[in-house]
């Protein structure tokens, strides 16, 4: 379980895009790989405790899933894979690298108006 | 577009990465230990899944060819690195006091520590779980996910990440699988139909208590993979 680690990161990377903005930040987007080993109850979790005591106390974390994409061995083809084995939609291949899926990101941040 | 939020101010793109500082700093060690001559190894899997096993019966084969070291993790105690040290090779343990995997700064760290001279190959034992050290390298060129037989049979695919991360995998305990009524051939097929990149091996202790591995896809032997 390292979503504290992850959650902390969250908090750093906007707090540092945040700073010396007048507005607050309400709502914070990560996208979570489906190959990331990441817990998604965890992360909110963890953000939820983190938060407290900061500048981002009233930002809502909202989590969006980040599928698994593929790229061909043989033809090339970007794709997103079904259930094992993966195979390419274009010639039918099982080869491939993965393209996607792995990271775990900050996507962006909502500022609204301190009320 | 009639916003009905009239608080709403502005979105702002930022497209960063999470573990931007762990990645770095885990390209950053890979770079000085290319640059130092050392390859590094990772070994990941559940607790008990093999590892210390398996590097006991490797040591001493690879020493053979090259200047050999391992990095032990663990979350307590240093048994790990003393049975390293029994088999040979000069050994470091981190524990890592709770957490579930290790990371490049920790690496490093045990790498200073480790004796002059310096491997050229550097094993290193990440601490006992299939999930989070996929996550966190740390300077390795190749990595290998260990799995156990006793384990069973679909762990491969209920722990796809493991699989499509590494380089390779190992199916350890193939001599419990009958009693834990596992077909080993069944793992290496999933492996192989998940990855079509990975080196695939077997292992299983013989009845002399002697670790036997194999390769299970044609390729070269376990040891040639490792020292490259
Ligand atoms: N029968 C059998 N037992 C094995 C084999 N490999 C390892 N073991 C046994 O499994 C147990 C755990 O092995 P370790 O090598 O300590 O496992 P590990 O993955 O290093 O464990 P942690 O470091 O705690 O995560 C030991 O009692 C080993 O003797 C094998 O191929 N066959
Ligand atoms: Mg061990
Ligand atoms: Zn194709």
């Amino acid at each position: 379980m390292h979503e504290a680690t992850l959650a902390a990161n969250v908090l750093k990377i906007v707090s540092r895009a945040a700073a010396g903005k007048e507005n607050r930040v309400a709502r914070i987007t990560v996208s979570v790989g489906e190959l990331a080993g990441v817990m998604p109850a965890a992360l909110i979790f963890a953000f939820n405790a983190l938060k407290k005591e900061t500048p981002l106390d009233r930002a809502d974390l909202i989590l969006i899933k980040e599928p698994v994409t593929a790229c061909c061995d043989d033809c090339g083809t970007d794709y997103q894979p079904g259930p094992f084995p993966y195979h390419c939609p274009a010639c039918g291949s099982r080869s491939f690298r993965i393209t996607g899926g792995e990271e775990v990101r900050v996507k962006s941040m909502e500022l609204k108006k301190e009320i | 577009m009639c916003k009905t939020d009239h608080n709403h101010l502005e979105d702002i793109d930022l497209d960063c990465l999470v573990q931007e500082e762990d990645l770095r700093h885990s390209d950053r060690l890979k770079a000085a230990f290319r640059a130092a001559g050392v390859r590094g190894i990772g070994l990941l899997g559940s607790p008990g899944s093999g590892k210390t096993t398996l590097l006991e019966h490797l040591v001493p084969e690879l020493m053979k060819k090259r200047r050999v070291a391992v990095i032990e993790g663990d979350l307590a105690t240093d048994n790990d690195a003393r049975r390293i040290q029994a088999a040979g090779a000069p050994a470091v343990e981190l524990n890592t006091d709770g957490a579930c995997h290790l990371d490049a700064s920790m690496v490093e760290t045990a790498f200073a520590e480790l004796p002059e001279p310096k491997p050229e190959l550097l094993l290193i034992e990440n601490v006992g779980n299939l999930v989070c050290p996929v996550d966190f390298p740390v300077g390795e060129e190749i990595r290998l996910a260990v799995i156990s037989a006793a384990e069973g049979e679909d762990k491969p695919l209920k722990y796809p990440a493991a699989v499509l991360r590494t380089e390779g995998v190992i199916i350890t305990k193939t001599d419990l699988a009958p009693y834990v009524r596992v077909n080993p051939d069944k793992m290496v097929a999933y492996v192989r139909d998940m990855n079509p990149h990975s080196r695939v091996f077997l292992a299983h202790m013989d009845a002399a208590g002697k670790l036997v591995t194999e390769a299970a896809d044609g390729g070269c032997s376990l040891e040639d993979w490792l020292l490259g």
